[in-house]
């Protein structure tokens, strides 16, 4: 295996884009990439395109053809990848194996999702397909449900309060205000948090992270040809878990993040305690003590206090989510793992607006369906 | 309390039991499947009440789901709850069948 690089990141804003096509997003954030790397379109050898639901939500198929058509890249493979809110991850993961396997010298990761346009019931179904029907989807659960299930499972397991999970919230919705990205930042009080209308009790609203629409885009290129050599890949993992929400043990840890961490830190060659910035998977706030505990970040049981204390907050013992995770930042779901690397990248660089300081290992954690589909990936700061 | 039987599926080949139709068995990818209703109820491990429904299942919110544990089967199974107040470790047993989802009722505190 080659040594890959990041050489290049662009994003959109992650927010409502009204009237604007997703294949426009997708290619704003990426010619971003282009430029921001100082690499010509003819450079890129393969394009790895995350999305998940745009031929349901916009009837509109083959986006990553259509997005290399628009950028001018050469006659090259150019795929797009579907594996639910972890589709950006996955795609990551497929241009990182083209570039250290040899097959290119530099490979395009596009993520680009629109969801705003729709009804709340319209995007509730789509999101469903994420399910597996026969199985799970006929009782009628949603995603909002299955975290509703996963916060009492873990409650009686481990204890767990509300102003627990409320801090998980505030310091999320906080961190947003900071990231000029994000698309709901605000500086929220608990009773706000916990007078806001149920959706799947326990969980309400600001539980839950928004619809968005978004597009971001990151460029790996092999090490010897790469001009910028700030940002190296050390692990790139990709694994499955239960399809079924019965196939979990309990709903109080997700084994394809437990698999997919322990793999990462293997290949890697460090351990949790050496990672300095995490971009998890909060799609719910419950989901972020759950991903902090399997990613190895936390002590088993210990999410929920760890996040009250403060101790994975920007100043804490291990700063989580500092760009406002899906929570704040939004999750424009084929578009969230890319837009995770984004923001690490920066972190990497030493330029993000909540600047973890020092920070020379960063953490990407992507979660697809209930739990079906994981990603984690570590990069390298190289100063 | 009107009870029927939870469909389950075994595997002839390993005795692997399944808590939904496969075409091969997931351990040992038998095709020789068996179908057989389950006698008997389940403990309630967690619950959720959807207020927030997709479009199929709109005009039915709220409602309220649970994953039930069957002891006997080593199953989990994501069902319909009705009856009585959910509470950990619950008994319920499965009274009905609903658009192919099972509806199972909480039983009463003893």
């Amino acid at each position: 295996m080659r040594d890959v690089l990041v050489t290049g990141i662009g994003s959109t804003a992650f927010g409502r884009h009204a009237g604007t096509p997703i294949e426009v997003l997708a290619v704003r954030a990426a010619a971003a990439a282009l430029k921001d790397g100082g690499i010509a379109s003819s450079e890129i050898g393969a394009l790895y395109l995350g999305n998940f639901v745009s031929g349901l939500l916009n009837g509109k198929e083959v986006l990553a053809g259509i997005v290399a058509d628009r950028l001018g890249l050469p006659n090259i493979p150019c795929t797009k990848v579907e594996g639910a809110c972890a589709s950006g991850g996955i795609a990551f993961r497929h241009a990182w194996l083209a570039v250290a396997l040899g097959l290119c010298d530099s490979a395009l990761v596009v993520g680009a999702e629109t969801m705003t346009h729709a009804s709340t019931a319209q995007a509730t179904t789509a999101l469903n397909c994420a399910l597996d029907d026969e199985v799970d989807g006929k009782s009628g659960i949603t995603f909002p449900g299955l975290f509703g299930l996963a916060w009492r499972a873990y409650a009686e397991k481990y204890g767990l309060s509300r102003s627990e999970v409320s801090a998980v919230v505030q310091k999320n919705k906080g961190s947003g205000v900071m990231n000029p990205l994000a698309q709901m930042g605000a500086v929220v009080s608990a009773e706000e948090i916990e007078s806001s209308t149920l959706i799947a009790d326990p969980l309400r609203l600001f539980d839950c992270c928004p619809m968005s629409d978004g597009a971001a885009a990151v460029v790996l290129t092999a090490q010897a040809h790469a001009a910028n050599r700030s940002v190296r890949v050390l692990s790139s993992v990709q694994t499955r878990g239960p399809a079924a929400i019965g196939g979990h043990k309990d709903l109080t840890s997700f084994e394809a993040t437990v698999l997919a961490a322990a793999r990462a830190y293997e290949q890697a060659g460090i351990t949790a305690a050496e990672v300095d910035v995490v971009e998890l998977h909060d799609c719910f706030s419950i989901a972020e003590i759950i991903d902090s505990e399997d990613l190895g970040l936390v002590p088993r049981g210990q999410g929920a206090r760890w996040a009250l204390e403060g101790r994975t907050a920007l100043a804490g013992d291990i700063a989580i989510n500092p760009s406002g995770g899906l929570l704040a930042k939004g999750h424009p779901v084929g578009a969230t793992g890319v837009g995770q690397i984004y923001e690490l990248v920066l972190q990497l660089r030493g330029g993000h607006s909540n600047q973890v300081p020092n920070a020379r290992i960063g953490m990407a954690h992507n979660l697809g369906g209930t739990g079906v589909a994981c990603t984690v990936t570590l990069l390298e700061g190289v100063q | 309390m009107e009870r029927v039987a939870l469909p389950l599926w075994r595997c002839r080949s390993c005795g692997k039991v399944h808590a939904h139709a496969a075409e091969v068995c997931a351990v040992c990818l038998s095709d020789d499947l068996e179908a057989f209703g389950a006698e008997g109820g389940g403990v309630l491990l967690t619950w959720t009440t959807i207020r927030r429904a997709p479009a199929k299942f709109i005009g039915q919110a709220p409602y309220q789901i649970g994953v039930i544990r069957l002891p006997q089967f080593e199953v989990l199974i994501t069902g319909r709850l009705s009856g009585g107040e959910p509470r950990y470790l619950a008994p319920v047993v499965l009274t009905r069948i609903e658009q192919s989802a099972p509806v199972f009722e909480v039983g009463a505190i003893d």
